[in-house]
């Protein structure tokens, strides 16, 4: 039951998100610490789970994935920032797997540094997770993958998220390359159109 | 009659489309292990090319992107029972049942005659909001309810009343004064009459609080007789076994934040921070019996930063969190 309101002898322990003990600043780096040692309680089994769906036994190790993604947030100088911390470790972890292929990963490398060439103030605005798309839109994303066949769902997982190449792909499921390219800008075209209207 | 520019309008958003599928290729070729040297040269000059290139490029990677931070994405790419192995959420499920419709209906097929000898048709109101979810309705007298996240409301209008149902969650009520048509709602235990004012009612399994923003309302609990008139500033809490609480006075700044998305406490007890909670909560958050439900904080925050304010509580109170596949446990920590 919440209380009347009554701020005379009590000092309030206020708990906001992002600042989360409202302690002295000396006390920041422990605050830090314990913060992320509850992160990783509340966080680390469910994101080992969801990895194994992803990669199986591995490789990569899903546990070790889980463990870097939590040393990458540890790294962080904008804990604050992250809204979701469920969804952003998941999304550190993918993309530790995806630079695991070292072709995906000079690619990677390239296109961050044409795009900062091109967009650096914004790349920089952008470092936590500030490009998270808005709940109704992942909605929205969620509603396409569910009605796609299961070729272009396999495809796009193997794609997406285990860090396949096209050739990996093909040899495993004998698909050509050629369909599997068209199969994924299909997909892209749907949500594409989806988020558009 | 085509309005000048029409054409030039056209081939604009054709061209805009075509851009957008050259950009979701080159985020796609860039992804497939497979570009070459050759490719990525003529990706950097594409992409320096233009402004708009380079727009339809960053659209097409947060799309890309975005597809990691699906909820469940895992359960929904595994295409074994991925239907039913993924967690609803947040879709926007509210129900309309909008008696109107059905009394006109009714109106059609039964002939004028019989409809002369009725009262002038009742009106059926039924809304519900899913979990997480803040809906603001506008009634057929021009009232406004806004609703809290997984509330319900039901209710009847006719010429000489109206009576409204907060079956479950919370909802905040801005009613039209009609002098002729006294509204109540029905909540719990309680009854809440007014003629135009603004307030506030929150219906839990275990009592009803009732705060008023604007104007008078009379709650009365039929159970133990009692009633009570409040004003402006004023609030009231029901339970079955001690009916009508003494009057309080409450903060509308903290007590209807929530309508701002915002759900703010001060010195409340965990079970009823948890209460509130599972209003917003994607997964349902359970206290376990050994969890200190009576530990009572002040806090405020965002209804989409439970997990965050959840990590917050484990790292600064004797609790501990455990996030599990289907819901959130809250059991003693140290």
């Amino acid at each position: 039951m919440q209380a009347k309101v009554n701020e005379r002898d009590r000092s309030p322990r206020t708990l906001m998100p992002g600042d989360p003990m409202s302690a002295p600043l000396t006390d920041a780096a422990r605050q830090r610490t314990s913060f992320l040692n509850s992160l990783f309680r509340l966080h680390y089994a469910e994101l080992v789970g969801r990895l194994r769906k992803v990669y199986g036994a591995g490789p990569p190790d899903p546990e070790d994935v889980a463990q870097a993604a939590f040393s990458k947030i540890a790294e962080l100088d904008d804990l604050e920032r992250i809204h979701s911390p469920r969804a952003f470790l998941f999304r550190t972890a993918v993309n530790i797997c995806l630079n695991s292929n070292d072709k995906l990963k000079r690619s990677r490398a390239f296109v961050r540094s044409q795009l900062e060439s091109n967009f650096s103030q914004r790349l920089e605005e952008k470092s936590a997770e500030s490009v998270f798309m808005g709940k109704q839109d992942l909605e929205r994303v969620a509603h396409v993958i569910r009605q796609l066949p299961p070729k272009q769902r396999e495809i796009l997982l193997r794609s997406r998220f285990r860090g396949q190449t096209y050739d990996e792909i093909r040899q495993e499921t004998g698909w050509s390359q050629a369909d599997i390219s068209r199969q994924l800008n299909k997909v892209m075209a749907l949500l594409q159109a989806e988020l558009d209207r | 009659m085509t309005p000048p520019g029409e054409n030039s309008r056209d081939s604009a958003s054709q061209e805009d489309n075509k851009r957008a599928a050259v950009a979701r290729a080159w985020v796609l070729r860039l992804s497939s292990g497979e570009d070459t040297e050759a490719d990525r040269l003529a990706f950097a000059e594409w992409l320096a090319a233009s402004d708009d290139n380079k727009r339809a490029y960053e659209k097409a990677q947060s799309i890309w992107e975005a597809l990691g931070d699906v909820d469940g994405i895992e359960n929904l790419l595994l295409h074994r029972d991925s239907v039913t192995e993924f967690r609803p959420r947040n879709s926007m499920t509210r129900r309309f049942l909008v008696g109107g419709a059905m009394a006109a209906s009714l109106a059609v097929a039964t002939g004028i005659g019989f409809l002369l000898m009725q009262p002038a048709p009742t009106e059926t109101l039924l809304y519900a909001t899913a979990t997480g979810e803040i809906e603001t309705i506008t009634l057929s007298d021009g009232s406004t309810v806004t609703l809290g996240g997984a509330s319900e409301l039901t209710g009847e209008f006719t010429p000489d009343g109206r009576t409204l149902e907060l079956v479950s969650g919370n909802a905040y009520f801005d009613i039209a004064r009609d002098e002729a048509r006294p509204l109540t709602v029905h909540t719990g235990d309680v009854n809440v009459r007014v003629l135009g004012t603004r307030f506030d009612i929150k219906t839990r399994t275990d009592f009803v609080a009732v705060a008023v923003d604007h104007g008078h309302v009379r709650v009365t609990s039929p159970a133990t007789g009692s009633r009570q008139d409040l004003t402006a500033g004023e609030k009231i809490v029901s339970d079955a076994t001690h009916g009508l609480s003494q009057v309080m006075t409450f903060d509308a700044s903290q007590e209807l934040s929530w309508r701002s998305g915002r759900l703010s406490f001060v010195d409340a007890p965990l079970r009823y921070i948890v209460a509130d909670m599972n209003q917003y909560s994607d997964r349902p958050i359970r206290l376990s019996p050994t969890a200190p439900a009576d530990l009572r904080l002040t806090l405020s925050f965002p209804v989409d930063q439970i997990e965050q304010v959840l990590a917050g509580l484990d790292a600064a109170y004797p609790v501990a969190i455990e996030s599990r596949e289907d819901d959130i446990l809250i059991t003693q920590g140290d």
